[in-house]
């Protein structure tokens, strides 16, 4: 036992030795000096990437590797734009709109990622007193949510990004989602009264600063919510219209919104639209799949609208698109098809658009011509007129006045003396205008108009034979994510045919 | 030390007096193979009087020539031996088992024999492990141990193996073993840098309870390495191995069908024939004289039989691999020194790794003062085909892996003559394939050349105080620095293939298109540095008990750098340096973990432990380890976790009285251990969301961050294993069978878990102590030494096996973890399935979750559309299968006769599923056996039911409505066909002949009994020589998955070469 002592003067001295050696800093080493936290990101360094997504998403992030479409490609073939050409097999799933759980995945998931950068933004701005990042970062996202609902309809909304709160959020009414976003743009619009501090400016790689372009987009998008709902509600939404046009109203000529952080000519850099649909910083085509379609070649070649040489490149002494679902040995392979013109892919830096100003012109011709609004000195036609000629300005096309009054002038389905009396009529001669304008730079709002309205001649379907349906898919079907992450709340919405179950505002 | 005593050495009475004309006589004891026996006794035969061996088998004893020495021990056959004048005496016993006599390297270094062990642990000697000259210790272990899986998962030149011993303790987290080489902590990488050859000895102390004193690191197991150390005599031995490799495994195809897509279609819909196709729709082959390609630019055209002469170019495709490895070594009085080449030329053209390495072992004693000290050097140089970064020069093109351009070539084409990448049909703008780039050109064009130098060294010195007390301090350091140069050669597409290629009009643009070459950067460097102190020794209480003691503590530092960056436009070709491109340099974000790029990290561990043992009478063994650890990784009110442990043995057969002295019975030991360690299961830096700029970003001065993808809570706490383990050991026959058994359950709790959650939340990913689970097996061994006896031969036989499961028995919210798979994982085909490795509430950690077609819910049968025929994608996922074995079984039988002898190792696994991402590839190319099982008709999908009446809900046999399409429209078809993940879901069961080694010490008398020179062996050796997978399986190896770290298991990629079989020869010459 008295070894025992000796022993116990020797180890409790080493043992002390030992914790001592931990000087009381010497675990304090897990604070991460690699990346930003929580502790230093602010509303500024998180809003020109949510803003620049914003505008990019819409656009279509391409899925990585194989295939190289991008996630609202389908839009594109489905409404009559784009096509593949004769060098691929056709999609078997696209073309046969037999959707799957994985069609609208990607779409979804980068959609709700922008999302959540917008979310941050704004309650980080809101903590700053950045009042006008917030209303800036509400009102993308406003836009974005709208497009999401058109696309799911029931969503997660008000439970979404707020992982403290469930990690599983339910899903809200397509409909009261509608409601809470015109609440928060008219939120937005208040907060852009307020005071702009500098920083913003710096930030605000969309409007630099500029909030009465800002309200004007808030407001464009307060009418695109209503002129949505056009065929189910049964009034005039009197009040909200009133709110538009009583502060700013909406986008005019001119007053296109779009981002441009500096693009360059470079992988990765390349403004989002080019990178696609355009050329690789190296001046290889950027998509070897993709062409136009032979449906709006149809169109545009037999109207002589000279927009068409802005959209689309000729093949010889003409333009030539692929049909739809036809076996890749029946169409033209894709040297042989018209590519994307100077007016869509003008310079790898352009700017990416987020609403042009013809569609809001479109947005409020429509609204004239069901009399929601009435405003001195403008009508439904001078309106309709101004979103035509914009267009065409829009595109860059060579003394643009002149073409779109001639090209008015020819066409009876361009000229507004043939749009009908019945605001009904008169909406959807305005709406195929927008159509028109509309070629491939937003194919998802031509998507909508269709599934609203069923404006479009006959000849967009998919040749297919294999097709399930001779009409579009009214929606998407939920993401195979949800169903893995989310299921309970997912499965509360039912079984989804995308033929039969119809979003809210469809007729 | 009184603990070292061997079983009978107990039993002696020490220290009588010593007669006249003794004088004392060495000696050492070594076993058939040249292996020192340690701790036999060594009795004065009619005199009780005896002594110990050492560890080393060396003896000494008081003698007088006449005398008879009986030399008795566990394990061995016990001998006599008569003093004559020589004054050194060898002493050859015959082993019957190894793993009763063997010394176990237990926690720090510390020697302990098996016998007192209340825990599982096994012991492979030098010979064991050298036996298939094996270039990687993981490959050698493979087979040998019960409780340990080792899956191979790729055929590359790195021959990369995920170790699991006993299951898995972590869902996402850690589930290698530790590794120690020399006591020093060492990162298990190096297990594959390591020459085999230099190991002296490798023990796998399999149990949580074993390793208790390791801390966080060894719940796991522990692979403990001694590496050689000289002896007393000295030794060089060279050795030299040649094996080459051979593709063993290739999946099934079909042989009927060549090119086409339905690019040209007759009257009766029949697809033509298209000469320059990727995909293999087209008609049958019907020997007729065919187009191949497109016509050349000098006029000619490609021509040939359409028939499948050519199937066979894609086996032969594939290199005959060449492995060599020379070694050379000397050991001597305190040092050991050692140098190795090695030098792999892999299956796939130009892929080679070399491996050279030096060693240096010393040591000195100085009175009470010992000092070893070991300094390793290995230098690794690799230049492999970059199958991940071929996608970057060819954006949006098919092309995919290496396998899956052969795999697009259709079986009438001749592959192989397209090696000649100047020729004019071999050259890049001329290729036959118009959606495919030649395989030649990838290989030679898109590299990873790789540099790895590490430093292995350690320093420990220890004093006796007293002969109860010795101080021990230990530093050891692994360093690696690591570069990798990633080069893309620049696309130089002709004017013709621009121009007029394609009959008359430019070529497809996705590949025929000139490209700027790319090149990425990357060096990192790794330190870890590990300082042990502890204060050990033993000390007898009371006549018959003796207690032995540990007490000691740790700091390791863990530091790693990464610097890394790249050009995707580099102006002058082939000039491959980062400064030497337009546009802005690509600078990739560190995303976490150290697998990222661009970060800096430090990780910092305290440890304190102690341990108690006692021994009474050599036969009941205890002992008690406690140990608190401080980890920098959690938050400082987290950071502290302590955690105790302890084990019995018993050794029966020392203690009964019949036992004793029975000839059936040789020797019973029971044991059992109870534990519980912690483990922080997390990379540093992982309690805060973190931001970062997306892809784009900056754009010159404007910057941009976006949320990543994990939210973790702050508070999370380290997981614990909770260990039970009950073992038998049986000898019978003087130990001539052996058996051993142990069973284990372990309750793993705390589980810190990346919980997928629904993308709405704003995070894909959350982190958090998020599940329970248990595993739990049976482990047994069974020695046959020898199994008979046929004149002087003699065959052994050894058996292991292992049944091992698990069981999720909790989860945050009851919500299936999804623990890796179609995240990130590779695939070529845009329809390509879905299939993660996820754990789910009830069920195996891990199942596997995927696409299924949509079913009957009465009958499971496929649901068919009553128009079309086809079935269709159902909503949800499906969990099934396992994809960690339920059993492994390994036999080792060896043939022995005089200096010859066979060994072989034979292993099996089952239980278990996989799925092969190339099985959906392979469908989308047209070329799968699959593809073509219905002639490319339409056919009637089988085991379908149909819907009695639309939206009846009932359904009934499908007997009569075919499929709308049996060709490429059913077979590339996502939501029909290539997009269901179960259609490639297969059982994993294999059986392999994993070794043979047959060897020939070569008589001495054939040399003129040269003096110099002490055995000269040659081998022959051969590895993966026999494969059997189930039918279900057509698609590879069962082991091979798309990564080689991680927790997923049984998900293969067509990124993968075909799996390899090795055989060889050896010549081993000891000077």
């Amino acid at each position: 036992m008295r070894h025992i002592h000796k022993l116990s003067l020797i180890i409790i001295p080493v043992a002390f030795m030992a914790l001592a050696g931990c000087k009381k800093d010497f675990l304090d080493v897990n604070k991460d000096p690699n990346r930003v936290t929580d502790d230093n990101i602010t509303a500024e360094l998180i809003f020109p990437a949510a803003a620049e997504g914003a505008g990019a998403t819409p656009v279509g992030a391409r899925a990585d590797g194989a295939g190289a479409q991008t996630s609202m490609q389908f839009a594109q073939n489905w409404i009559g734009y784009m096509a593949s050409n004769g060098d691929f097999a056709r999609d078997p799933t696209q073309t046969t709109y037999n959707i799957d759980f994985t069609f609208g995945d990607n779409l979804f998931q980068t959609r709700y990622g922008v999302l959540f950068d917008l979310h941050q933004a704004e309650i980080k701005g809101l903590a700053n007193n950045d009042t006008a990042l917030a209303a800036a970062s509400m009102i993308l996202s406003a836009k974005m949510f709208q497009e999401l609902v058109d696309l799911f309809g029931n969503i997660p909304y008000s439970q979404a990004f707020n992982v403290n709160l469930t990690t599983r959020p339910a899903y809200d009414k397509a409909e009261d989602i509608y409601q809470s976003l015109q609440l928060r743009l008219d939120t937005a619009i208040m907060y852009l009264g307020l005071d702009v501090p500098k920083k913003f400016v710096a930030a605000d790689i969309v409007n630099h600063g500029n909030t009465d372009k800002w309200i004007k987009l808030a407001n464009t998008i307060k009418l695109r919510l209503l002129i949505r709902q056009s065929e189910v509600i049964g009034a005039a939404p009197t009040a909200e219209i009133s709110k538009i046009f009583a502060n700013q109203g909406v986008l005019g000529a001119g007053e296109s919104v779009s981002v441009n952080p500096g693009y360059v000519n470079d992988v990765d850099k390349q403004s989002p639209f080019y990178a696609n649909y355009g050329y690789t910083p190296t001046g290889v085509i950027a998509t070897s799949s993709t062409n136009a379609n032979d449906y709006i070649v149809n169109i545009l070649a037999g109207s002589n609208d000279p927009r068409i040489a802005r959209y689309f490149t000729p093949v010889g002494p003409g333009y030539v698109g692929d049909v739809y679902g036809d076996e890749p040995g029946n169409i033209p392979p894709g040297n042989q098809s018209s590519y994307f013109g100077p007016g869509l892919i003008s310079s790898p830096t352009q700017d990416q658009w987020i609403m042009p100003s013809y569609e809001s012109l479109f947005l409020k011709a429509e609204a004239l011509a069901r009399g929601w609004v009435t405003i001195t000195g403008e009508t439904a036609e001078s309106v309709y007129k101004e979103a035509v000629t914009e267009s065409f300005v829009w595109l860059g096309v060579p003394d643009p006045e002149n073409a779109a009054a001639t090209y008015m002038a020819n066409n009876a389905f361009a000229d507004f003396a043939n749009a009908g009396t019945t605001p009904s009529d008169q909406a959807k001669f305005i709406v195929f205008q927008k159509y028109l304008a509309n070629v491939g730079i937003d194919p998802q709002e031509s998507y909508s108009d269709q599934r609203r309205l069923n404006f479009l001649p006959a000849g967009y379907i998919s040749v297919n034979p294999s097709k399930v349906s001779n009409k579009l898919p009214l929606r998407l079907l939920y993401p195979q994510s949800e169903y893995t992450t989310n299921a309970e709340n997912v499965l509360k919405e039912g079984t989804i045919d995308p033929f039969t179950t119809k979003l809210f505002w469809e007729p | 030390m009184r603990k070292f005593l061997s079983l009978f050495a107990v039993l002696l009475v020490c220290g009588l007096s010593a007669f006249s004309q003794t004088r004392l006589v060495t000696g050492k004891v070594t076993d058939q193979n040249g292996q020192p026996v340690p701790f036999a006794s060594v009795i004065l035969k009619g005199d009780k009087t005896g002594t110990s061996a050492d560890a080393n088998g060396a003896f000494s004893i008081s003698a007088k020539s006449g005398d008879i020495l009986v030399i008795t021990g566990a394990g061995i056959t016990s001998k006599e031996i008569t003093v004559t004048d020589e004054p050194e005496i060898n002493v050859l016993v015959s082993r019957s088992n190894s793993a009763l006599t063997e010394v176990v390297v237990t926690a720090l270094g510390i020697q302990r024999q098996a016998k007192d062990l209340g825990y599982a642990t096994a012991t492979l000697n030098n010979r064991t492990l050298t036996q298939a000259k094996s270039v990687n210790i993981a490959q050698a272990l493979n087979g040998k141990v019960s409780g340990l899986n080792i899956s191979t998962v790729n055929s590359g030149v790195f021959e990369n193996a995920k170790i699991n011993i006993r299951g898995i303790r972590s869902l996402t987290g850690n589930n290698q073993p530790m590794l120690v080489v020399d006591g020093a902590p060492t990162p298990l990488g190096y297990l594959s840098s390591i020459p085999p050859d230099d190991v002296q000895d490798l023990t796998v102390l399999k149990s949580a309870a074993s390793a208790a004193i390791y801390g966080p690191d060894a719940v796991n197991g522990v692979i403990v390495i001694t590496t050689k150390r000289g002896g007393k005599t000295p030794t060089v031995t060279l050795n030299s191995t040649v094996q080459a490799t051979r593709v063993s495994f290739f999946p099934k195809l079909q042989k009927e069908f060549g090119q086409g897509a339905g690019e040209t279609v007759d009257l009766y819909g029949n697809y033509g024939h298209v000469p320059y196709e990727n995909q293999q729709f087209g008609p049958a082959f019907d020997g007729s004289i065919k187009d191949i390609g497109v016509p050349l630019p000098d006029g000619t055209q490609q021509k040939g039989p359409y028939t499948n002469g050519h199937y066979k170019d894609k086996v032969k495709f594939w290199n005959t691999g060449l492995t060599v490895q020379n070694s050379v070594s000397v050991a001597g009085e305190d040092f050991y020194l050692s140098a190795e080449d090695a030098n792999i030329k892999g299956l796939i053209p130009d892929d080679v790794n070399r491996r050279t390495s030096l060693r240096f072992n010393g040591g000195k004693k100085f009175g009470g003062l010992t000092v070893n000290y070991g300094l390793n050097y290995i230098l690794q140089n690799s230049d492999v085909v970059n199958e991940a970064g071929f996608q970057n020069s060819f954006p949006g093109a098919y092309d995919g892996g290496l396998f899956f351009l052969v795999m697009q070539t259709a079986s009438n084409v001749p592959l192989l003559n397209y090696k000649d990448l100047n020729s004019e049909i071999g050259q890049f703008s001329n290729y036959y394939n118009e959606y495919a780039v030649n395989p030649y050109w990838l290989i030679h064009n898109i590299r990873s050349r790789s540099r790895e130098d590490d430093i292995i060294g350690s320093i420990e010195a220890s004093y006796k105080f007293a002969s109860w007390l010795k101080a021990t301090v230990r530093l050891s350091s692994n360093l690696t620095f690591a570069s990798t140069k990633n080069t893309n050669a620049p696309v130089i597409v002709s004017d013709w293939a621009k121009t007029v290629g394609f009959y008359g009009s430019p070529r497809n643009a996705t590949q025929y298109s000139d490209r700027a070459g790319i090149v990425f950067d990357d060096a990192n460097s790794n330190s870890r540095i590990n300082l042990d102190y502890y204060l050990s020794g033993e000390h007898d209480v009371i006549k018959g008990l003796s207690v032995n003691y540990v007490l000691g503590g740790t700091m390791r530092q863990n530091r790693s750098k990464d610097v890394a960056v790249g050009g995707n436009n580099l102006v002058v070709p082939f000039l491959y340096n980062v400064s030497a491109k337009s546009g802005d340099a690509n600078v990739p974000t560190y995303a976490g973990g150290t697998a990222g790029n661009n970060f800096e990290i430090t990780s910092r561990l305290l440890s304190a432990y102690g341990t108690i043992g006692l021994n009474y009478q050599g036969w009941a063994n205890a002992e008690f380890i406690a140990r608190n650890d401080w980890d920098s990784r959690l938050l400082a009110k987290n950071r502290s976790f302590f955690y105790p442990s302890a084990n019995v043995a018993f050794v029966l057969s020392d203690l009964i009285e019949g036992l004793k002295n029975s000839n059936t019975i040789s020797y019973l030991k029971l044991r059992a251990a109870i534990s519980k360690s912690g483990n922080v299961n997390l990379s540093p830096y992982s309690l805060q969301a973190t931001y970062s700029q997306p892809s784009g970003f900056p754009y010159g001065n404007t910057v941009g961050y976006t949320a990543n993808g994990t939210i973790p809570s702050p508070d999370l706490k380290p997981e614990f294993v909770n260990n039970k383990e009950v073992g038998i050991e049986l000898g019978f026959l003087q130990n001539r069978i052996n058996f051993q058994s142990t069973y284990f359950f372990q309750k793993n709790t705390n589980q810190i878990l990346f919980i997928s959650q629904s993308s709405t939340t704003g995070y894909g990913f959350g982190l958090a102590n998020a599940a329970d689970f248990n595993n739990y097996g049976v482990e047994m061994d069974l020695d046959l030494t020898p199994l008979i006896k046929i004149g002087k031969g003699r065959i052994d036989f050894r058996i292991n096996a292992t049944y091992n499961d698990n069981k999720v028995t909790h989860t945050l919210g009851d919500v299936p973890v999804i623990v890796g798979g179609s995240n990130g994982f590779i695939q070529n085909s845009v329809s390509s399935p879905t299939i993660n490795n996820i754990a789910v509430v009830g069920s195996p950690a891990f199942g596997f979750q995927m696409t299924d077609y949509l079913r009957d819910s009465a009958t499971g049968k496929v649901i068919v559309d009553r128009t079309t025929g086809m079935p269709t994608q159902s909503p949800g996922l499906v969990v099934r299968g396992r994809s960690l074995p339920l059993w492994v079984i390994g036999i080792t039988p060896t043939y022995t006769i005089g200096d010859f002898s066979i060994r072989m190792t034979w292993d099996y696994k089952g239980g278990h599923n996989f799925f092969s991402g190339l099985g959906s590839d392979e469908d989308f190319a047209g070329i799968s056996a699959r593809s073509g099982e219905y002639g490319r008709q339409r056919f009637v999908f089988p085991n379908s039911v149909v819907e009695t009446a639309p939206g009846s809900g009932k359904y009934e046999a499908n007997t009569n409505i075919q499929v709308q399409d049996g060709n490429s429209n059913f077979w590339t078809s996502a939501k029909a066909n290539s997009a269901i993940a179960t259609n490639y879901f297969a059982s994993a069961d294999a059986i392999r002949l994993r070794e043979v080694n047959i060897s020939y010490s070569l008589p001495n008398r054939w040399f003129g009994n040269v003096k110099a020179i002490k055995r000269i062996t040659i081998s022959a050796v051969g590895k993966n020589l026999l494969l059997f997978v189930p039918k279900s399986n057509q698609w590879g190896d069962p082991e091979f998955n798309y990564s080689a770290t991680g927790n997923t298991f049984g998900l293969a990629s067509s990124f993968q070469a075909p799996a390899g079989r090795l055989f060889g020869g050896s010549l081993t010459v000891q000077f």
